[in-house]
């Protein structure tokens, strides 16, 4: 194939096989490190581990449980899954998750006893208008100053954090809260429904396993997603183009902010019913693991999703049940990144030694 | 760049010769429209002035391009060849923006097969092909396009000679439909082979044009150092031409014949 001198480039598209092999490699070392970790910390490994990954999953409602932490993981990587694929480093979901959920609860304290349940459609679209507004800050900043948006969405993580105490502990504290910071318990009206009666699970699942099918039909499907998939893997081709990468920027972190504000909305209309300063609690960080073990690819983060909702709950579950840290969930999400980071690069080199063999 | 202006009729190749980084590839990106910025002049496609639209807007009106890198910039590598036509081209693209990868894989397949180029098929990577092919590839798409202008810079850089030959014979066929080329080159030899005139850009600024019969190689190397009338090194023609005074990049285009 190659004519004038020999090429020794990598294959430049990663091969189907090794796309999906390098996530499942990672996961094998990853539950084989857990093991030794197990058996450090003084536990059989299988019970540890079947307490880990198979406990959750034996019944409806550890089902329901895994859907509830999934729902927020999936729908935040969906977005960054959008943003990454645009090399737009959206590093601050966390962030748009929590102005999504102000802004959900700002319409969510209005609804009275008498609210009916449509509320939960404008509490539903202030979380996604909070979410972007929060993420269009980042895009303006760049955009305007070309101010670089993995650090300024990361910082206004802290501010947003800052944001919501100020709210807890101030205007919105319940009065008869006994001084706890939290708001009043939002009215029966504003609750998302749920899935099924007995269970937390709520209606935020059917909105991420629609939103997989929405963002894969725009990535793959839609001329803008194509446009930004070429802004973000080739600047040159995308100005000889004449795609704009403003256009891509803006794209990528209105999408990402929106879907991160309304996992917001979710969770703190939804599991939560009222805002307190206990609202973040990493899935913003969370998902940006959860969008590289996806793949970047809408349905390999809804699978991706379910396994790092898994870690949340076996983490819980290792610590009520075995008296284990509940760091092991992190633990576990730290080692998934790593080995997967560690599979990538070797599936790259097994890539180019055999493209040298032929 | 300073005090550029230039016509380019229908039917004519035109060459544009210089030490690399002259300008030449300022004035293929301002003709182009990648460049929007500081231009002072105007260009005329047409009678139409374009000297605002962006290249998708040049495009549509006839102006395509070819760019000297074709990795990147003329083709992504990691993208197929089918998806690689969405670059320059709209047919594949339904209304309300929905891709139709059926319409671009036969395009690709259309172009693989009229221009040669060596791939399994439209899924192939473009990143997967060797120079000569990707080249073949890329002037063929914009040629499919049914330019009145295109613009190429480096057309047969590296490659080989079958390829290289094959991109000159398209282009030269092009021009002979009436389409007007613009062929930006560092390859003396090619541009004396392609073109019908030449002119030159030395830090920046443009030579007079002249006709390939009337000049001969070492006149071109002289001028490309700087040495032209009213050029930027002090030359034997005396002071610039008169009129010359505001800078502007001026392309324009007769109707084209037939």
């Amino acid at each position: 194939m190659a004519s004038g001198g020999v090429r020794l480039a990598a294959r430049p598209l990663s091969s189907g096989a090794l796309a999906i092999a390098s996530p499942l490699a990672a996961l094998t070392f990853t539950v084989a490190a857990g093991a030794l970790l197990f058996a450090a910390l003084g536990q059989p490994p299988g019970r540890a581990l079947g307490m880990f990954f198979v406990e959750p999953l034996r019944d409806a409602r550890g089902l329901s449980e895994l859907a509830i932490k999934g729902t927020p993981l999936a729908l935040i990587a969906l977005g960054l899954a959008v943003a990454f694929r645009g090399n737009i480093w959206n590093i601050g979901a966390e962030g748009q998750f929590i102005l999504g959920a102000i802004a959900a609860t700002a319409v969510a304290l209005r609804a009275g006893p008498d609210t009916g349940h449509w509320v939960v459609v404008p509490i539903l679209l202030a979380g996604v208008a909070g979410g972007m507004a929060w993420a269009g800050l980042v895009a303006w900043l760049r955009d305007q100053f070309n101010a670089n948006e993995i650090l300024v969405s990361l910082m206004l993580v802290y501010v947003a954090e800052l944001l919501l105490g100020y709210l807890v502990y101030g205007p919105w504290k319940d009065p008869e809260g006994f001084n706890f910071p939290q708001t009043v318990t939002f009215a029966a009206g504003t609750e998302i429904p749920r899935l099924a009666q007995g269970y937390r699970a709520h209606a935020g699942l059917v909105a991420a396993l629609a939103a997989a099918p929405l963002a894969w039909l725009f990535l793959s499907r839609t001329y803008a997603g194509f446009q930004l998939a070429v802004c973000g893997s080739a600047a040159g081709a995308a100005r000889y183009a004449g795609f704009s990468s403003r256009r891509a920027l803006w794209t990528a972190l209105l999408v990402s902010g929106g879907l991160a504000g309304l996992a917001g909305a979710f969770e703190v209309a939804g599991p939560l019913g009222q805002l307190t300063p206990h609202l973040p609690v990493g899935y913003g960080f969370a998902a940006i693991i959860v969008a590289f073990v996806g793949r970047l690819h809408p349905l390999g983060v809804l699978l991706s999703s379910a396994l790092m909702s898994l870690f949340y709950i076996g983490g819980e579950l290792a610590q009520s049940r075995l008296g284990l840290p509940k760091a092991l969930t992190g633990v576990f999400q730290g080692l998934l990144l790593f080995a997967l980071l560690a599979c990538d690069a070797l599936a790259e080199r097994v890539r180019v030694a055999a493209g040298r063999r032929r | 760049m300073q005090d550029i202006a230039l016509t380019l009729r229908a039917g004519e190749i035109l060459g544009v010769a210089g030490i690399s980084g002259s300008g030449q590839d300022e004035l293929a990106n301002a003709l182009a429209g990648e460049e929007r910025r500081g231009l002072a002049g105007g260009i005329l496609l047409a009678g139409r002035d374009v000297s605002a639209a962006p290249p998708r807007a040049r495009r549509a009106l006839g102006l395509c391009f070819v760019p000297a890198e074709r990795i990147g910039r003329g083709a992504v590598p990691a993208l197929s060849l089918a998806a690689n036509t969405l670059l320059t081209r709209r047919d594949p693209v339904a209304r309300a923006g929905i891709l139709r990868w059926g319409v671009a894989r036969q395009l690709a397949a259309r172009l693989i097969e009229r221009f040669a180029v060596r791939a399994r098929g439209p899924e192939d990577p473009a990143g997967s092909l060797s120079g000569g092919n990707l080249q073949k590839f890329i002037v063929g798409r914009e040629i499919d396009a049914q330019p009145r202008v295109l613009l190429v810079a480096q057309p047969t850089w590296g490659l080989d000679v079958g390829a290289a030959s094959q991109i000159r014979r398209d282009l030269r066929a092009l021009a002979a439909r009436g389409v007007a080329l613009l062929v930006v080159s560092e390859d003396l030899e090619e541009l004396f082979e392609l073109a019908d005139d030449l002119v030159v850009m030395a830090r920046g600024r443009l030579s007079p044009r002249v006709p390939v019969r009337a000049t001969s190689i070492a006149q071109i190397g002289l001028w490309m150092s700087g040495l032209f009338p009213g050029g930027p090194a002090p030359a034997s023609g005396g002071p610039p031409p008169a009129g010359a005074g505001a800078p502007a990049a001026d392309l324009e285009e007769a109707p084209a014949r037939g």
